[in-house]
């Protein structure tokens, strides 16, 4: 007995370290609490004895909780439960507790003891649990609401699916657990690219790709797969999970794409085969048409000479009809030619310099019996002569083929023929006017007049003949050459056509040493220089370009670029360091001074302008400039008479002149030897052809 | 005389060409196709040659350039006559050996111009 109770007291004392103890009595007011129980509610004893449990409430849980406690211990029974309670500092703490009733002998409750142990930390981690389960639930709710989601064992049988995989595979649920993927297979890829997927998730690692998959119906449908293993704790996948994305539309468009891509290149080349076929088939319709047209034009000539030997002057009319018509279908297949070549842009500039007197004089016998033949009286006046560079034979067609036309539309009239030097914008040229006193046109008639296969109505054929595409042919012809053509007209009293061409074409090298006024240079004491000369062969592997982009319209395209290269070429020998070096631009035309300043300023020089060669004189002392870029076209004092002035001055005589000339303009002014500077530095010369 | 060889395939332009040159004086003999113009060539010694250039059996390039790759014959002036006139046929003419190249349709003045100047300039030599 001694020893039951000695094992008791071991037993309360071991209860008393372990256990949250408190003892209330019958009324529910504290009357014994042990250290423990101080410890955690942080109250001292004497302040919880006397009081109610009331004092410990956390409010954690309703009043009902407690009408149960109350009322089983009430019965003698014993309450279990887990209870939050609130510590004396606010901080709360759960314990599992155990409230039991004790019975005095007369059968009553005197008193209850409560015996709790601390699991405030199996709480928490409780919560958190339920918390990270809660969360995982979302986040199966949002895949799943997003996402085509599968699971599969590690053979990679369906375990689960869930209900968008249903939706987009076709198959109802119990159709698929069960059975692998190859249900939905759409046998588009090939083995290799399972098996490599295959390797892939075996090996524990995430496997990405595109699939195309087939719903059950047959309809296909591709999808963007992630799949992710999870893993033993051997490391070695127990299951993977699949997730997909819809991705039909995308693959749909980007096929549609391809395949619109692969139509479009498909057309590129066989527009670029009809095109070759095209000249192939002009070529041919050529060569078949002239073959004919031999014989009917050889034979129809042959015998109007015969007839007219024999006096049969009858047949010899229409002899002459036939072979007039012969030749005029002739010229509609060279037209053809013509106009085909331009559409195509094949049609190719043959530069050369020529005499603007000797081609007006060709010009002249070619069409002076046709203009006689109509009675019409020929005037020309060719005022300003001299050089020309151009395509002659595009110049002598467009020519020949407006005098006709003037002549063609005029009766016992007359047709006047002006050629003179032109201005346009900052381009010189020449223009050649054709004025007639013919038929005119309406302003219906003039506005169709280019079109090629228009002549002014269909009678105008009938009546007049003509192929419709001279003047198409002609303003093409201008235009390639950097020029155009213009008309007026008034009906019933005649037309005049206007063609107008830069002196010089923009690609004719739009930058070259005077070779042909090596005499003139020379009379300045100019050198030539072994840099400059090189100039022109950069401008001529540059003329494909100019060409294209001047067929585009840009006529001046290239002018700046070149002037720019052949300008720094000379430059740099006199003001190696840049900006070391003052640059004086003594220039007048406005555009092109701040085209030549801008461009010598972009590429590092100190410029300083002067508007003539008066100004440019008066700052010389205050510039002191190393290098001077002068423009022979000046008014006040033009650019000879300004270096004849600035020779004079001996300090500033050593510095480098650069002239800028336009090739036209330039021999006039060079040629007289009373410019010729007595003493001086280096004088170079810089044509800037296609800038005047 | 001037003895004429033309090879032209077309009967009609045959025709009508050799009798327009007998007209003028020539002397005119005619060959059909290209093998046929070198036989005759070298069987005949005409004074000048034109060279039709789209012919059967042998083409006129070939033509000529047979013909100008015989030591004998190599003297005898060919003028490519051809309706062949778009830009480059005239550099293949001249490629092939031609002395001249003219178009059809023939201009007649224009293709006896060229024969007399390489006719003369043949006799000078």
């Amino acid at each position: 007995m001694l020893t039951e109770l000695k094992d008791v007291k071991h037993a309360l004392s071991a209860m008393e370290l372990s256990s949250i103890i408190s003892i209330t009595n019958d009324n529910g007011m504290i009357t014994y609490v042990n250290d423990y129980f101080c410890e955690i509610s942080k109250f001292d004893r004497n302040e919880i004895i006397g009081q109610s449990h009331h004092t410990v409430n956390s409010g954690y849980h309703p009043a009902a909780y407690f009408q149960d406690l109350w009322e089983t211990i009430s019965q003698k029974l014993v309450w279990k439960g887990e209870m939050k309670n609130r510590a004396k500092d606010g901080t709360e703490y759960w314990i599992s507790m155990t409230v039991m009733p004790i019975v005095n002998d007369q059968g009553f409750v005197y008193q209850y003891v409560s015996i709790g142990t601390d699991i405030t930390s199996r709480k928490e981690n409780e919560n958190i649990l339920l918390q990270t389960m809660e969360n995982l639930h979302d986040i199966e709710n949002a895949l799943d609401a997003s996402s085509i989601v599968a699971i599969t064992d590690d053979k990679g049988v369906i375990t689960y699916i869930n209900e968008k995989f249903c939706e987009i595979s076709m198959y109802d649920r119990a159709e698929l657990i069960g059975k692998t993927h190859r249900i939905i297979n759409s046998g588009y890829h090939p083995k290799s690219f399972f098996k490599e997927m295959w390797e892939t998730i075996k090996q524990g690692l995430v496997w990405k790709g595109e699939v195309k998959n087939r719903a059950k119906d047959g309809s296909e449908y591709w999808m963007h797969t992630t799949i992710v293993p999870f893993l033993n704790d051997d490391r070695r996948p127990r299951q993977f999970i699949s997730i997909r994305t819809d991705i039909t539309d995308r693959v749909k468009a980007e096929t549609a794409l391809a395949e619109r891509t692969k139509q479009l290149a498909k057309a590129h080349d066989e527009a670029i085969k009809a095109n070759m076929i095209k000249s192939q088939f002009l070529a041919n319709m050529s060569h078949e048409l002239r073959t004919p047209l031999n014989a009917i034009i050889g034979y129809s000539e042959m015998l109007q000479e015969e007839a007219e030997e024999l006096g049969e002057s009858f047949f010899a009319e229409d002899l002459a009809k036939i072979n007039k018509a012969g030749n005029h279908l002739l010229a509609l297949i060279n037209d053809i030619l013509d106009i085909s070549k331009i559409e195509a842009g094949k049609m190719e500039l043959h530069l050369e310099i020529y005499s603007l007197p000797d081609l007006i004089q060709d010009v002249m016998t070619t069409i002076r019996p046709l203009v006689e033949s109509k009675g019409n009286k020929l005037q020309t006046d060719c005022r300003d002569g001299g050089e020309f560079t151009s395509d002659v034979t595009k110049l002598r067609q467009i020519l020949i083929n407006l005098l006709s036309n003037a002549n063609k539309f005029t009766e016992a009239g007359s047709i006047a023929f002006d050629i003179y030097k032109e201005a346009r914008g900052n381009r010189f040229g020449f223009a050649f006017r054709i004025r007639d006193t013919g038929i005119g046109m309406t302003p219906d008639q003039l506005e169709k007049l280019f079109q090629p296969f228009t002549q002014a109505d269909a009678s105008t054929t009938r009546k007049y003949g003509g192929t419709g595409l001279g003047l198409a042919i002609s303003q093409r012809f201008s235009q390639i050459m950097g020029g155009d053509i213009s008309v007026e007209s008034e009906f019933g009293l005649g037309t005049t056509f206007t063609c107008w061409l830069p002196s010089s074409p923009p690609d004719a090298g739009a930058v070259e040493v005077f070779d042909e006024e090596t005499e003139a240079l020379q009379a300045l004491a100019l050198k030539r220089n072994s840099e400059l000369a090189a100039i022109p062969d950069v401008n001529r592997s540059l003329g494909e370009d100019i060409q294209s982009s001047r067929t585009l319209g840009a006529a001046e395209f290239l002018v700046e670029p070149i002037l720019r290269e052949s300008l720094i070429a000379v430059m740099d020998q006199f003001a190696v360091n840049r900006a070391e070096h003052t640059v004086l631009v003594i220039e007048d035309d406005k555009s092109a001074n701040e085209q030549a300043a801008r461009l010598l300023r972009m590429e590092g020089y100190n410029v300083c302008e002067a508007r003539n060669g008066v100004i440019a004189l008066a700052c010389m002392g205050r510039v002191k400039p190393s290098l001077i870029v002068l423009d022979l076209m000046m008014p006040g004092m033009d650019g000879l008479a300004f270096i004849e002035e600035w020779r004079k001055h001996d300090k500033w005589s050593r510095v480098p002149v650069i002239l800028l000339t336009e090739e036209n303009k330039a021999p006039d002014d060079r040629q007289s030897n009373k410019h010729k500077p007595a003493k001086g530095g280096p004088l170079y010369v810089q044509d800037i052809t296609g800038r005047g | 005389m001037y003895k004429i060889l033309l090879v032209e395939d077309n009967e009609m332009n045959r025709d009508m060409l050799s009798r327009r040159l007998t007209r003028k004086g020539f002397v005119v003999i005619t060959a059909n196709d290209g093998q046929q113009g070198v036989e005759l060539a070298e069987s005949e010694r005409p004074d000048l040659v034109l060279m039709d250039m789209s012919l059967p059996v042998m083409d006129g390039w070939e033509a000529t350039r047979f013909l100008k790759s015989s030591e004998e014959l190599k003297a005898i002036p060919v003028i490519a006559l051809t309706a062949h006139a778009m830009a480059g046929d005239d550099e293949k003419a001249y490629q092939a050996g031609c002395d001249d190249f003219d178009t059809k349709p023939v201009v007649l003045d224009r293709l006896l111009n060229k024969m007399n100047h390489l006719l003369t300039t043949e006799s000078i030599n």
